[in-house]
């Protein structure tokens, strides 16, 4: 199934999990992930996994890369939707956008951590937004140089608001564009924080003289970053899966050694058949991602990112109540994999748009429709 | 067959919403839950507001039905004070009536529960505290796990082992509870932080360090404890359904605010069949829920308790709100993560796990089952 230059990538994550992130994962939770376990990141060429080498990056194909997030979640998930953010969807959108020597300027600092970077996907990611709510000061408008451009609003949802780096769609007439930009975003207050706590979560407000932003696109910019995000549901599986066999593994454990009546948790069968049905669930579908001959193609990574996620709830979920009351509490990983698999449903796309995309592939336009 | 509620209990069911819905303000809950704090303010209004009251039974169901609609941290932490009050009621001496129920029926002190230790939980014999007599005193030894109320209880109502069992089957034997004071030399407590939801309710880790027990705070008959226990259970079960069915009711009340909101916003979402089809399946699991809960009340409240339809009405319950929360999570999605609708979901879990777990009441609901 996987090549042995993929084993070998995988056991490297695994040291390098083992070594800095098994102890400090409650840290990372509860202070962000810090700047030390970035270095390191980077330094390792984790923090530019996916992106070119010639932007400075490791240029790891992409099931290698799935393959590594899927490794850094069972450890951190914030940590690897940290590397997610950075290489599925900025790097991505940069890359596909943007002159390349502009790219690799921004991009190498992103990959050596001497930068970090930011979309902002409410737009994107919130039911039923037509248009960008950002919108590009009229008065001041688009003179060639960009030196009088401005940008006011607001974005109530945003991972990691201190980045030197935003992307954000706006709207600059009837149409839609996206921008790059580097100054005039600040933090109004931090959102109550479901998961992925290891990567702060902010409203903020943008008054941006931004002399320096950058037209990634003028027209088409919400549905630009929709796609990146679609094209991005290989990862999000491979995340999912990541996390369910973290959660399912340490249940088992856990029922391998606690006792009731008597008896080992596994002894009792409704525990015993649930985790099965779940470590069969998950190698079946770790097996179809990691066989796949074009993690390229959007409808089996649609469906498999669908079909991860809804796995992932429920394992999570079964692995917590395994675990009864100490499953509750954050000292055991369990309950942060319970919070992560609905933070990754959230901060990945919505699932109804998701079935509505994937319906009209499969049974044309007029399928989903009411 | 009267599937409706006397109009006094309509209106404390009325009376509690409104409470509610002043007083648990979002700055409130938001706060109980980032800080994890017991909301006492909440606590001593909603006992002057006479919605604490034991002896009101279907009123206290009522109330915490719409108090966890509101807010299921919150609305716990502000009915909860007088966790453990029935086995005194039940089994008490007059003595215990007076210096231990009495104060926190007048809202004066509160109490706990104490059963679950870190090896056994569901396993209730499966405890190790140790409740001996040495020269003529009782001794109590040991520690728990998990116990609600546990760094602000004045007292806890305690099962410990004061007698071996004949034998393994025997376990239930040689229980014994009695009623220790959080002031009593060798009582401590930590509290547990970093909980999943809940984060308004206060739980500990509490530790007996050779408390001495004055004789007459040994509950009832020695080595009953295991039965009083459990019919302690065959009533705060219901209080959790209770509590379950508010919660998914709040995932309801906020999925149809949602639509509406939708609809005002011209989104073609709120129509989605999906959309429909998802509240009409998640209203049917809780008028479903509702018949099973009212029906293990009406039994109860008429001292003619079925342990087979608490349990089914404790599973079932926890299971609609698991899944209510769920749903309309996914639903929402970005519009619901950084409102109360994402503390809903951390929330509802833990109606799965206490009070007996989804497994438990599956157990005890099969083995009655196969006595009848
Ligand atoms: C926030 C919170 C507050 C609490 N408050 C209190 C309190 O005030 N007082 C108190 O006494 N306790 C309290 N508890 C403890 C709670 O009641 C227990 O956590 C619960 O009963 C489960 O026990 P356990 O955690 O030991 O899990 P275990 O008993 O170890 O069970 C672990 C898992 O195994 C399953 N299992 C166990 N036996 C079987 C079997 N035979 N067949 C199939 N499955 C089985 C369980 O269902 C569970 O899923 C609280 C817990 C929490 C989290």
């Amino acid at each position: 199934m996987l090549t042995e230059e993929q084993e070998v990538l995988r056991n490297t994550v695994k040291d390098f999990c083992e070594k800095y992130l098994v102890k400090s994962a409650l840290d990372i939770e509860r202070k962000g992930i810090s700047d030390d376990i970035k270095q390191k990141l980077a330094e390792n060429g984790f923090l530019g996994a996916y992106i070119p080498q010639d932007c400075g990056g490791s240029g790891l194909d992409k099931k290698s890369y799935a393959l590594m997030l899927q490794e850094f979640a069972g450890y951190s998930p914030s940590v690897a939707f940290w590397i997610f953010l950075n290489n599925s969807i900025f790097s991505e959108l940069l890359i596909k956008n943007l002159d390349k020597t502009i790219c690799r300027e921004i991009l190498e600092k992103v990959a050596a951590n001497k930068a970090t970077a930011a979309v902002l996907f409410e737009d994107v990611l919130k039911n039923s937004i037509a248009a960008p709510q950002l919108e590009i000061d009229e008065n001041l408008s688009v003179k060639g140089d960009n030196s009088a451009l401005k940008i006011k609003g607001k974005q109530d949802y945003v991972l990691n608001p201190g980045a030197d780096f935003f992307i954000a769609a706006v709207k600059k007439g009837s149409e839609d564009g996206i921008l790059l930009l580097n100054k005039g975003v600040s933090v109004v207050a931090d959102n109550p924080h479901l998961g992925f706590r290891g990567i702060r979560f902010s409203k903020v407000v943008l008054d941006s003289p931004t002399k320096d932003a950058v037209f990634l696109s003028t027209t088409n910019g919400l549905d630009l970053i929709r796609k990146t995000y679609n094209n991005a549901s290989y990862e999000v599986a491979a995340i999912a899966i990541g996390i369910a066999k973290a959660a399912v593994s340490a249940a088992i454990d856990y029922a391998k050694t606690r006792k009731t009546f008597g008896s080992e948790l596994i002894s009792f069968q409704p525990i015993a058949f649930s985790l099965e049905s779940y470590i069969s669930e998950i190698d079946r579908m770790e097996n179809d991602l990691y066989n796949s001959t074009s993690p390229e193609d959007i409808k089996n990574a649609l469906r498999a990112k669908l079909k991860a996620v809804e796995m992932v709830l429920n394992a999570s979920s079964l692995a917590l109540q395994v675990h009864g009351g100490y499953g509750y509490i954050e000292d055991f990983k369990i309950e942060r994999f319970y919070r992560d698999s609905m933070a990754l449903a959230v901060f990945t796309g919505n699932h109804f748009n998701d079935m509505i995309n994937l319906s009209k592939i499969d049974f044309g336009d007029k399928s989903a429709v009411y | 067959m009267d599937f409706s509620l006397p109009k006094e209990i309509e209106d404390i069911r009325k009376k509690a919403r409104d409470f509610a819905v002043k007083e648990f303000t979002q700055e409130l809950t938001l706060t109980c839950d980032a800080t994890e704090t017991y909301p006492d303010d909440i606590r001593k209004k909603a006992y002057n507001a006479g919605f604490i009251d034991v002896g009101n039974p279907w009123g206290m169901l009522v109330s915490m039905e719409e108090f966890c609609r509101v807010d299921p941290g919150v609305g716990m932490s502000a009915l909860v004070p007088g966790f453990g009050s029935e086995v005194i009621m039940l089994y008490g001496s007059d003595y215990q009536k007076k210096k231990y129920l009495e104060p926190v029926l007048k809202g004066e002190k509160i109490s706990g529960f104490a059963v679950t230790e870190p090896i056994a939980g569901s396993d209730v014999a499966g405890i190790s505290t140790k409740l001996y007599k040495k020269d003529g005193k009782w001794i109590l030894n040991g520690g728990k796990m998990f116990i609600t109320n546990g760094t602000i209880a004045n007292h806890f109502y305690v099962l410990a082992r004061s007698a071996e069992p004949d034998s393994p089957e025997k376990r239930h034997h040689g229980l014994s509870m009695a009623i220790v004071e959080s002031e009593m030399k060798g009582f401590s407590s930590t509290k547990i932080t970093g909980k999943l939801g809940m984060r308004a309710t206060s739980t500990a880790e509490l530790k007996f360090d050779n408390i001495e027990i004055p004789q007459e705070n040994i509950i009832g008959e020695e080595g009953k404890g295991f039965y009083y226990v459990m019919s302690f259970f065959n009533i705060s079960r219901i209080y959790v359904a209770a509590q379950a069915l508010g919660t998914a009711e709040g995932a309801l009340d906020r999925l149809k605010a949602y639509l509406a909101a939708l609809k005002s916003r011209g989104s073609p979402m709120a129509d989605y069949e999906s959309a429909q089809f998802l509240l009409s399946e998640t209203a049917t699991e809780i008028e479903a829920a509702r018949m099973l809960m009212y029906m293990a009340a009406d039994k109860l409240f008429k001292f003619e308790p079925d342990p087979v339809i608490t349990s089914m009405a404790k599973y079932y319950s926890a299971s609609v709100a698991a899944k209510a929360t769920r749903s309309v999570m996914l639903f929402m999605g970005l519009d619901g993560i950084a409102t109360d609708m994402e503390r809903f979901y951390r929330d509802s879990k833990i109606t799965e796990i206490w009070e007996g777990t989804s497994e438990i009441e599956k157990l005890v609901i099969s083995r009655m089952l196969m006595k009848k």
